[in-house]
C-alpha cells in the first residue's frame, strides 16, 4: 500500500475542496466534505501538530491552514463543537469564528 | 437536546424493517456521487490505483461481515448519516436523505476519529429480531 503522509492527506482534502468549490452550486457546497471526513480532517491536523516538520513543511502547513480557514463552514456545519479540546488545537474551535487561529498563534508566541 | 439523544429517539420510532432496508442499501451500493473527487482524495491512502479498483473495494466492503454500524446527525441541518466501519477503520458513509453513499475512505487515524465520535454517534447492533441501539459504545473492545 502506498504510504500517504498526514501532510499529504491534509493537502488532498483541502486542495480538492478548493479546486471543486468554484464549480459547485452554493446549495451543494456542504457536500464537499462529509461529517465523517471532517472528523478525519481534524484528527489529521491533530497528528500534524505533534510532528516535527521541516521549515518547508511548516510553510506548507500554514498555507493549508489558510484553506481550512477559508472553508471552515465545511467543518462547522458538519460536526459538533468539541469544546473540551485545548485552545492550542484551534481547528476544533472553528465554531467560535476565525479568530481562534490568531488567538492560538498569538498565545504560542508569548 | 444533544444530537446523540435526538438520533436515538428517531431510531426508536423506526421499524426494524426500515433500518434493515437502509443497511441493505448501503451494502448493495455500487458507486457514489462525485466519484472522481473521492477517488482523488482517498484512493491512494487505500492503496487503490484506479477508479475501477476504488469501486471494486467499495463493493467488497459492503459484503464484509465484520463491520460495525453507526448513525448520527449532521450538525447544521440534522440530516441523518450512516457508517459501516471495518476493524481497520475503513468506512462507507451513507446519506439517508439522499439514499446514496456519500464517501468511502480509510481514516488517517481510525482510533482517534472513532474516539471523537463516541459522544455523537449511535451504534446500531443487529439482533435475532430487530436492532439494538447503543448510546454508550467504545471503538476499542
Amino acid at each position: 500500500m502506498e504510504a500517504v503522509t498526514p501532510l499529504e492527506q491534509y493537502r488532498l482534502y483541502l486542495e480538492s475542496v478548493e479546486e471543486e468549490s468554484p464549480h459547485t452550486p452554493a446549495s451543494e457546497y456542504l457536500e464537499l466534505l462529509s461529517p465523517g471526513e471532517a472528523l478525519d480532517l481534524l484528527t489529521i491536523r491533530d497528528r500534524l501538530s505533534t510532528m516535527s516538520l521541516s521549515p518547508a513543511e511548516q510553510r506548507e502547513l500554514a498555507r493549508l491552514d489558510e484553506l481550512l480557514m477559508k472553508h471552515q463552514r465545511l467543518v462547522v456545519d458538519n460536526i459538533p463543537h468539541f469544546a473540551d479540546e485545548p485552545r492550542t488545537r484551534w481547528w476544533w474551535h472553528l465554531h467560535e469564528g476565525p479568530q481562534v487561529r490568531e488567538e492560538a498563534l498569538a498565545a504560542a508566541q508569548e | 437536546m444533544a444530537l446523540q439523544r435526538v438520533r436515538l429517539d428517531q431510531l426508536r420510532r423506526r421499524s426494524a424493517d426500515e433500518i434493515a432496508r437502509i443497511v441493505q442499501a448501503i451494502r448493495r451500493a455500487r458507486t457514489l456521487p462525485r466519484l472522481a473527487y473521492h477517488v482523488k482524495r482517498h484512493a491512494r491512502k487505500m492503496g487503490l490505483g484506479s477508479v475501477e479498483a476504488y469501486v471494486a473495494a467499495l463493493q467488497h466492503h459492503g459484503a464484509r461481515r465484520d463491520l460495525r454500524l453507526f448513525t448520527y446527525l449532521r450538525t447544521s441541518d440534522r440530516l441523518p448519516f450512516w457508517e459501516l466501519v471495518a476493524p481497520d477503520g475503513a468506512t462507507v458513509l451513507y446519506s439517508q436523505e439522499r439514499r446514496q453513499v456519500w464517501s468511502f475512505f480509510r481514516p488517517d487515524d481510525p482510533d482517534a476519529r472513532m474516539a471523537k465520535a463516541e459522544a455523537w454517534w449511535i451504534e446500531v447492533v443487529a439482533q435475532a429480531h430487530g436492532w439494538r441501539f447503543e448510546e454508550y459504545w467504545r471503538w476499542k473492545r
